[in-house]
């Protein structure tokens, strides 16, 4: 059963994702729901906590198996629902039909192989190449992700790599199957900032070629600004503004978002850098109300502590949770 | 990698030349003549004074130590104080049953050993971890000669699958050799592969949490896949090189199982010699048995190499 006339690659409805505490099952996500069509790039935004990276392994099937759980609501890939396919079905589609990319180069590789034969063993497990011909897709893959001398590195050791070089091996694996969704969580984090800028060229330059979708998750809104189509804001498990990246950025319609802008240094301005006050509540000790409302200077004291609001469509294709939105004329970037 | 090895190898010779003059210093540490020993309480001190003659035992201590190393340099031990036979080829009669026993209590220990510290790591926190982690814990603390006989007891006396006792030489009868060696060998694993099961089980659980491990899983890959060929490469590391250190505890262990079994190995030669204060066995026994673990400790740091692509780097 897809939705009626939906050709998204991804829909994600209603998530709800739990994790085991001392008191309970917390619920870290909830109620998140986005699209991502095909060779369309989501930006997944927010803060550490937040539960963007949750969201993303959920996606994956990724999730420690005893210690959490999704509680709620869909995973479909082009129209085949992924929640609760068993573990060997998920392997399936991992690796071959999505991909994922991590924010740590340096230890995400095994430091005991060669990167030749972790980018091969994807194709002879997908794919069924064999030996010689996965060794030779995967020179190619290296090359493709711009690693000089691919044909003598492939025999190398990920400890003979820089992060920046470890990053693009990684993008080489996620690629090698030539998914339909590529998942990069905080890719270029870990990374110094000219580093970053190749790999962002690079993601940006593969997805044309490849035509992959792709759903790039970060707290950084200058990454996000380079390479999304949309974004989706997170804060507190909840997805809390949802419009394309142009709207996100001029004309913002959660003070959240807002705060997270006022964040970015000015191009030219003297002005100190500001911050958003407070820090994100943990899911077990989340205010009544809107789960912003005790760090934001907009609420209103009677309604922002006692209604939560919903995710409302403001106009065409801008959604945000706040009880707000229509009244508040928030500052975009200027 | 070839050179690597050679110059280990290189490294070891004043290492050797090190321990000869600890095993020759024996002589002039352990109370008691010699001569005295080899005459027997009725000699006169004429008989004894030729005796001394005749080993040269007046002469200083360098060239006495000379003499000793220069002869085995060649292979020759010298002669058992008691029965006249040359201690080289007493050692080249005993050394295979001790290597035996070594051996395939070692390749038990590890394959056993490894496979329980793998399925425990691998349940960690649930009732098999709980049950393999009593086990182990069992094994470490079971005495061998206590287990070594109720082995005995049970498997070769009550239910008579294998001999009590004794050693069939493999090139004889190799089946055998296998069911003469069985019961000495898991008497003499169990400790040692309940040590290697644990370390195992630490090594392997942190490995499992490692970041590479969740890209392998993204990858699609299986999860019996990635943990006996990627995890447990790189649990092995760690693992290696506590197995060399027990092959070291091994000869030493035999040493009890080989009398509990009435082997003729090293270790048992050795005890006897003890007793006997057969000073030129017991120093064939020591130089050999440290000359082994040296060589078996060069291999495993060898070993390690192949598994650890940064150490074969250098």
């Amino acid at each position: 059963m897809t939705g009626a006339g939906t050709d998204a690659l991804l829909e994600v409805e209603g998530l709800a994702v739990e994790f085991a505490t001392a008191q309970g099952w917390a619920r870290v996500v909830d109620d998140v729901s986005f699209t991502i069509g095909h060779g369309e790039t989501l930006g997944l935004l927010g803060e550490s906590g937040c539960g963007k990276s949750v969201t993303s392994l959920a996606v994956m099937g990724l999730l420690p198996p005893r210690s959490s759980r999704i509680a709620a609501g869909s995973i479909r890939l082009a129209g085949r629902e992924l929640r609760g396919l068993s573990e060997s079905q998920l392997s399936d589609v991992r690796g071959n039909l999505v991909s994922m990319i991590f924010q740590e180069p340096m230890t995400s590789l095994d430091p005991a192989f060669r990167v030749g034969e972790q980018i091969s063993s994807v194709l002879r497990r997908h794919r069924g190449t064999s030996r010689s011909g996965a060794r030779e897709r995967a020179v190619e893959l290296l090359d493709l992700v711009g690693i000089p001398d691919a044909a003598q590195r492939v025999d190398d050791y990920p400890h003979t790599f820089s992060g920046g070089m470890r990053q693009r091996v990684m993008i080489a694996i996620a690629l090698a199957c030539e998914p339909d969704l590529l998942i990069a969580d905080e890719p270029t984090t870990a990374l110094d900032v000219t580093v970053q800028k190749q790999i962002l060229e690079l993601l940006a330059d593969l997805q044309d070629r490849l035509g992959m979708g792709v759903l790039f998750v970060t707290h950084d809104m200058g990454v996000i600004s380079q390479i999304s189509d949309r974004v989706v804001v997170m804060y507190a498990g909840q997805v809390v503004e949802q419009a394309s990246t142009e709207e996100v950025f001029w004309h913002p319609q959660h003070p959240y978002t807002e705060g997270l802008l006022a964040c970015l240094p000015a191009e030219h301005g003297r002005e100190r850098l500001r911050g958003i006050p407070g820090l994100v509540p943990g899911p077990l000790d989340l205010p009544g109300g809107c789960r912003f409302h005790p760090r934001c200077h907009h609420a209103r004291a009677g309604l922002c502590d006692v209604t939560p609001p919903g995710l409302d469509e403001v106009h065409s294709g801008h959604r945000a949770r706040c009880l707000l939105a229509r009244d508040l004329e928030l500052r975009g970037i200027s | 990698m070839i050179r690597m090895v050679a110059r280990r190898l290189l490294a070891l010779v004043p290492l050797v030349f090190l321990v000869t003059l600890l095993v020759w210093g024996l002589v002039l540490v352990i109370p008691g003549d010699q001569a005295l020993a080899i005459a027997g309480d009725s000699a006169t001190p004429e008989q004894v004074e030729a005796i001394r003659e005749d080993l040269g035992l007046d002469d200083p201590v360098p060239v006495r130590y000379g003499r000793w190393l220069a002869a085995a340099v060649q292979g020759d031990l010298g002669t058992s104080l008691y029965t006249s036979y040359s201690v080289t080829d007493a050692l080249a009669d005993r050394l295979p049953v001790t290597l035996s026993l070594v051996f395939v209590s070692f390749a038990l220990a590890v394959v056993v050993g490894t496979a329980i510290g793998m399925l425990a790591a691998n349940q960690k926190g649930r009732l098999t971890d709980r049950l393999l982690t009593v086990t182990t814990s069992v094994g470490l603390a079971v005495p061998n000669f206590w287990l070594g006989l109720l082995l005995v007891t049970f498997f070769a006396l009550k239910l008579e699958w294998f001999p009590s006792g004794g050693y069939v030489p493999f090139t004889e009868d190799p089946a055998g050799w296998l069911r003469s060696i069985t019961l000495p060998a898991v008497t003499l694993a169990t400790a040692v592969a309940a040590e290697l099961a644990r370390q195992m089980r630490a090594s392997m659980s942190d490995v499992l949490e490692r970041d590479f491990i969740r890209t392998h899983r993204a990858k699609g890959l299986r999860p019996a896949t990635i943990v006996r060929r990627y995890a447990l490469k790189n649990a092995a590391m760690p693992v290696i090189t506590v197995a060399g250190l027990q092959i070291a505890r091994l000869f030493g262990l035999a040493t009890i199982v080989e009398i509990i079994f009435n082997l003729n190995g090293v270790g048992a030669l050795a005890v006897d010699a003890v007793f006997d204060r057969d000073i030129p066995v017991i120093q064939g026994c020591v130089l050999l048995i440290t000359v082994i673990v040296l060589l078996v400790n060069l291999v495993v740091d060898v070993s390690y190499g192949l598994v650890n692509p940064k150490v074969r780097a250098q």
